[in-house]
């Protein structure tokens, strides 16, 4: 194989590539980038083989001269292309070594058989929605951050993804607190989709996507996969069953809140501040138009804050995880945001106008 | 190793004990409970037992251990209260910093109780005694409690005396006088003789600690095994070379037994699995600790031992537990993990560590009904246990231990008596 190309565009391409390939793979070839031609256009692949990639480079510039295949370290071919300042550089690829050619500097990279390179799938052409990746990339931004970070429950490791009709939903959920994001979309072959998909393959699909105006989404055997204009990233789905989360959206309880929501950002980050790694509570008391927070950490000290908000219902004690809530309403939108809940002990739930749901569960106070 | 002739340094160790310590932790947050009767365990109707009552309340024979509606009874003006774990623990922490200030060497072994070597602290603050009744005062002072202190060159004698120092004294026993101390002193009374060792030795008519004093270490080996032999034989002579180790409350707790014959059963060996995780968690339950960490261990009847990594496995819990029925999933997982041998098991063991103070977690979404749950079966158990015994129930895969291991009022009696707490 053998090519000349513009520097700036194949870095480009091995950086979004090189954001899915693993940085520890099991082989090295798990660690390298497929670089191949087609159609006139160089293709870059990647894979973990959990999340995997393929990019078309556009590229004016591109020149091939002898067609076919090539697998180097990515790494270490994006550091050479740091490195140099040529705006085109020759690539021969001959015995599983690649020669990059520049003014001045010539390298030798050692690769791998290309033969040995995963395969990468390609979208599946059936059951598939269209929708504005802006979309995409904000249900994402919404429901991913709340997914278990741990190892131990292994289908909360991942975000639900629904669709039904014209809801597309993305739940993530660790257990402890949930995020549910919810989008109208246009679906007229009545596609369904019902899968979780790894937080680190949905995380990576918004990142590559953005830029992109609209993209498509399917899922077919055991993979998600969404595709841009220039891009196709597929994902492994996460076995198992994802908790009955409807089950625990509170509704219509007796004990309701509006707030300012940036007003409650400020006091919680105020109250957390006397917080420590032990005790990382802080007591919300809810009284007829006014919330007092109160935290308190053996040798740190104590924090009370209160600010004016509406309130309907008893006067109430509940004690959360401040980070748990601000995490919940940095992703809000909106000037205010609903807050209900039912007693001390049940879930708590968090909506802004935005079809974004948040459900926290309490600290049993002591 | 340990060698009677051996001990070269007079060691001055003090044990203290914080007496009637849940009922005065509510003294100490209400004085207006002061000189009162208070009961904790429950309140006044409720079902259960008494934890602890002020000396008030047991001259009228209300003794922690007694039922409370019997306490109700023969105590009706007392003031019964279900007691505060978190604020004990924040109150005895408080009172062993003041421990600290003499000697850096503190070992705290339950919510009451501790060890204090001041060996090294006489030059600075003059003999153990005085130490004492410095801490004794700011104790009372600074905290409100009052103590009761032994003193003597080990542990044990330290820990004997401080049972005859109670309400509220100081016992000291002088260098080279602990073995005559001990000698009159009922078996029991001797760190490390639990109810089994004390029925076994009653059978050989041994019923003082000097009678067992007199056995040869050959035959309390044989009898009790290499390592329980020794220290029975050691202690019983009053010498006791264990050290004093700086911590903070008990770092684990483990249950193990051995199997007599050898056993590849999966029922039995699930059964017991399940009974010694039982034993285990009612053990945390009853200190207000919740563990993090669970391991497993067994030994093949071919060896290698228990102590291989290949026969050991641990495993960090999403959530810190003291009932074996939320312990026990993954316990068995661990177990099928480990058991892949077609070879008899000849032991097997569990241990709970990563401990902390039980309550005041983050509650989860999913699971909370079934914990709720699973909280109300094992505290109504416990219940019937602290009122009936542990033979009144047996509950969960331990039915399979039915008729295969003998009963008594403590449980099952397995092949390993255990002289550890």
């Amino acid at each position: 194989m053998k090519f000349k190309c513009s520097r700036e565009r194949l870095l480009g391409g091995l950086q979004t590539v090189g954001s899915v390939v693993s940085t520890r793979g099991m082989k090295p070839v798990y660690e390298s980038v497929l670089i191949l031609s087609r159609d006139g256009q160089l293709q870059l692949q990647g894979t973990d083989l959990e999340v995997a990639i393929r990019f078309n480079l556009e590229d004016e510039q591109l020149v091939v001269e002898e067609h076919g295949s090539l697998v180097v370290p990515a790494a270490r071919l994006a550091a050479i292309l740091k490195e140099v300042d040529d705006d085109v550089i020759d690539f021969t690829w001959e015995e599983q070594t690649l020669s990059v050619d520049c003014r001045g500097s010539h390298f030798k990279v050692n690769g791998y058989p290309p033969e040995e390179f995963p395969e990468i799938p390609d979208f599946p052409t059936e059951s598939t929605i269209q929708l504005p990746a802006e979309v995409f990339r904000r249900l994402v931004a919404r429901s991913a951050f709340a997914a278990a970070k741990e190892k131990m429950r292994y289908a909360l490791n991942g975000v639900l993804f629904s669709l039904e009709g014209d809801r597309l939903q993305l739940v993530g959920t660790d257990g402890r607190r949930l995020a549910h994001a919810m989008a109208l979309v246009e679906n007229p072959d009545g596609a369904s989709i019902n899968a979780i998909a790894p937080t680190k393959g949905i995380n990576q699909m918004a990142r590559i996507i953005e830029g992109d105006e609209v993209i498509d989404l399917s899922m077919k055997d055991n993979q998600l996969a969404a595709r841009t204009g220039t891009a196709v990233v597929v994902s492994r789905l996460v076995e198992g069953t994802f908790p009955k989360f409807e089950e625990v959206i509170p509704e219509n309880c007796e004990r309701k809140a509006i707030f300012n929501r940036e007003e409650l950002i400020s006091a919680v980050r105020k109250a957390r501040l006397l917080t420590n790694k032990e005790s990382q509570s802080v007591r919300f008391v809810f009284e007829e138009g006014r919330l007092s927070l109160n935290a308190r950490a053996a040798e740190v000290g104590e924090a009370n804050v209160s600010i004016s908000m509406s309130y309907e219902g008893e006067p109430t004690a509940v004690a959360f995880n401040p980070g748990y809530v601000l995490e919940g309403l940095s992703v809000m939108e909106g000037e205010t945001v609903s807050f209900e809940f039912r007693s001390p002990t049940s879930p708590a739930k968090f909506t802004d106008k935005g079809e974004f749901t948040y459900v926290v569960m309490p600290i049993d106070i002591q | 190793m340990l060698d009677v002739g051996e001990v070269t340094v007079n060691r001055n160790i003090i044990h203290v004990d914080i007496d009637a310590f849940l009922a005065s932790v509510e003294q100490v947050r209400d004085p207006s409970l002061l000189g009162r009767p208070v009961i904790v365990g429950g309140e006044k109707g409720d079902r259960g037992i008494v934890l602890s009552s002020t000396y008030e309340a047991r001259r009228h024979g209300v003794m922690p251990g007694l039922i409370l509606s019997e306490a109700a009874r023969l105590l009706p003006e007392a003031v019964f209260l279900k007691g505060d774990y978190q604020v004990a623990h924040r109150l005895s922490e408080r009172a062993f910093d003041i421990c600290r200030r003499y000697t850096p060497l503190v070992q705290v072994t339950s919510l009451d109780d501790c060890y204090l070597d001041v060996t090294g602290s006489t030059r600075l603050f003059g003999p153990a005694r005085k130490v004492a009744a410095r801490i004794w005062r700011e104790v009372s002072r600074e905290v409100g409690f009052r103590v009761s202190m032994g003193i003597g060159e080990n542990r044990t004698v330290a820990r004997v005396a401080t049972v005859f120092a109670k309400p509220g004294g100081v016992m000291e026993i002088l260098p080279g006088r602990a073995a005559e101390f001990l000698a009159p002193l009922p078996i029991r009374r001797l760190p490390g003789v639990g109810r089994r060792t004390e029925k076994a030795l009653h059978r050989y008519n041994v019923k003082t600690i000097g009678e067992l004093s007199r056995i040869p270490r050959a035959l309390l080996a044989r009898t009790f095994g290499l390592a329980a032999g020794r220290l029975l034989f050691y202690r019983s002579r009053g010498v006791d070379e264990e050290p004093v180790v700086p911590g903070r409350g008990p770092r684990s707790v483990s249950r193990e037994t051995s199997f007599d014959p050898a056993t590849a059963d999966y029922d039995v060996i699930e059964g017991m699995l399940f009974y010694l995780l039982e034993r285990a968690a009612a053990a945390l339950r009853a200190e207000g600790l919740s563990a993090r960490t669970l391991s497993v261990k067994i030994r093949y009847a071919d060896g290698p031992g228990d102590d291989h990594p290949r026969n050991r496995r641990s495993r960090t819990l999403p959530r810190p537990s003291a009932r074996e029925r939320e312990l026990f999933g993954t316990a068995r997982k661990m177990f099928t993990a480990l058991f892949t041998r077609r070879v008899r098991l000849k032991l097997i063991g569990v241990a709970l560590s990563g401990l902390e103070r039980e309550g005041g977690g983050q509650r989860d979404l999913f699971t909370e009904e079934e914990r709720s749950r699973t909280a109300k079966l094992t505290a109504g158990i416990d219940d019937i246990r602290g009122r009936f015994g542990f033979k009144a129930i047996t509950a969960g895969h331990s039915i399979e231990l039915l008729g295969r291991y003998e009963q008594n009022e403590h449980g099952f009696v397995l092949k390993t008596p255990s002289l550890t707490r």
